[in-house]
């Protein structure tokens, strides 16, 4: 095999490699319920469900696949913050090592001795420059990938104000199973494939609808005395912010900036109704400001 | 529509009042001060101004005919038609002078 075909092919391979992907006409079969709930993909473990199991009388059924809910939720933000940042990561190494392969062309291009050679180095960097050009982080990164986010994170607000509403049924209506399905939803809203599904529908008015039907349907109860005197000390301090440092609060939760952020705001903190819910917001009032709530 | 200052939630109407009055105070401690109370379809609905949170939190208290009665030594703050227990009732909202 000659120089240019070897070269030629380091270029192609990775490039076939990437496009390549298994492609099945459906899902695997159905699995017997033992062997589907030792998968974690089914999100919750025997300990978890034996705990819902268990419960006393359909109030604390209720009560435990809330709660569930409400880690399962937690969880999948937690990892849906670091798939962000991962993204980020990726596209700003990508740009690096596109550029790499591109210097180190233009130099094989400038010390090559054969013009044949020449003439194969100038196309696989013209070739790359191309790709690049297409797929760069000018063209990707910085304005697709942003909007596929942010429809990631509408398509997500959707079905979590779902979930919100289906909380207040009981659980004759609304199993703990059901939960979990409308879980895997939210995780399945927060992926590219999930979003693409849906990118055709602008996501800040998609986000403003669910937003606005999340905020209709705020339905709230009485809490335990340890996590309203956080509530509340949250909120006082959320009262002293100014509207810029609630703006940046407001979309690091979702929520859309402007004048009516500070009310959304209070309105996320009134709903996080378990510790693990408030615990989320927490969460981001110690990375934005330092303050422990 | 409500104005921009303040915000409404909603609470189950099957709570008792005591239920109801822990909701209504812990959600003044979140937004401000109670400004309204009603009922939608099976939930009461809990109308509060944005602002800080009262130092004496809003007590509730079912009452029969047109008007609350006066409570000594507290202010009328509003009135509704809601649920307690499930069932239709006249609350009085009253704050400690």
């Amino acid at each position: 095999m000659g120089t240019t075909a070897r070269l030629l092919m380091l270029v192609a391979v990775p490039v076939a490699l990437a496009s390549c992907a298994a492609l099945r006409a459906a899902p695997e079969p159905l699995r017997q319920p033992p062997e589907a709930q030792a998968d974690p993909e089914y999100l919750v473990d025997k300990a978890t469900r034996d705990k819902y199991d268990n419960a006393n009388g359909p109030e604390e059924k209720k009560s435990v696949r809330n709660e569930i809910i409400d880690e399962r939720l937690l969880e999948a933000d937690t990892q849906f913050e670091r798939y962000e940042i991962a993204l980020w990561q990726q596209g700003v190494g990508a740009g690096i090592g596109t550029d790499w392969v591109q210097l180190a062309i233009s130099g094989a291009t400038a010390t090559a001795g054969g013009a044949t050679t020449k003439s194969v180095l100038g196309a696989v960097n013209a070739f790359i420059t191309g790709a690049k050009a297409s797929f760069d982080k000018n063209a990707f990164f910085e304005k697709t990938l942003p909007a596929v986010v942010a429809q990631m994170v509408a398509e997500q607000e959707k079905v979590r104000a779902s979930i919100a509403l289906k909380k207040q049924s009981p659980v004759s209506d609304y199993s703990l199973y059901a939960a979990l399905a409308d879980v895997k939803r939210f995780i399945g809203a927060g992926t590219i494939p999930g979003a693409i599904q849906a990118i055709a529908v602008d996501a800040g008015e998609k986000k403003a609808k669910a937003t606005a039907e999340l905020d209709s349907v705020l339905v709230v109860t009485a809490v335990p005395a340890a996590l309203q005197a956080r509530r509340e000390n949250a909120a006082n301090f959320v009262k002293t912010l100014k509207q810029n440092q609630l703006d940046e609060l407001a979309k690091s939760l979702g929520l859309a900036p402007g004048t009516k952020a500070q009310v959304e705001i209070l309105r996320t903190i009134a709903g996080a109704q378990t510790t693990p819910a408030f615990d989320r917001f927490a969460q981001k009032l110690k990375i934005l400001f330092g303050k422990e709530v | 529509m409500a104005p921009n200052n303040t915000t409404t939630v909603e609470t189950p109407g099957t709570q008792t009042l005591v239920g109801f009055q822990d909701t209504v105070q812990q959600q003044e401690g979140i937004f401000g001060p109670l400004d309204a109370l009603g009922k939608k379809d099976e939930n009461n609905t809990i109308t509060l101004e944005i602002g800080p949170a009262p130092k004496n939190r809003a007590v509730l208290e079912t009452y029969e005919g047109d008007n609350p009665p006066e409570k000594t030594g507290f202010d009328h703050v509003c009135k509704g038609d809601c649920l307690v227990d499930g069932q239709p009732a006249k609350v009085a909202a009253y704050r400690k002078a």
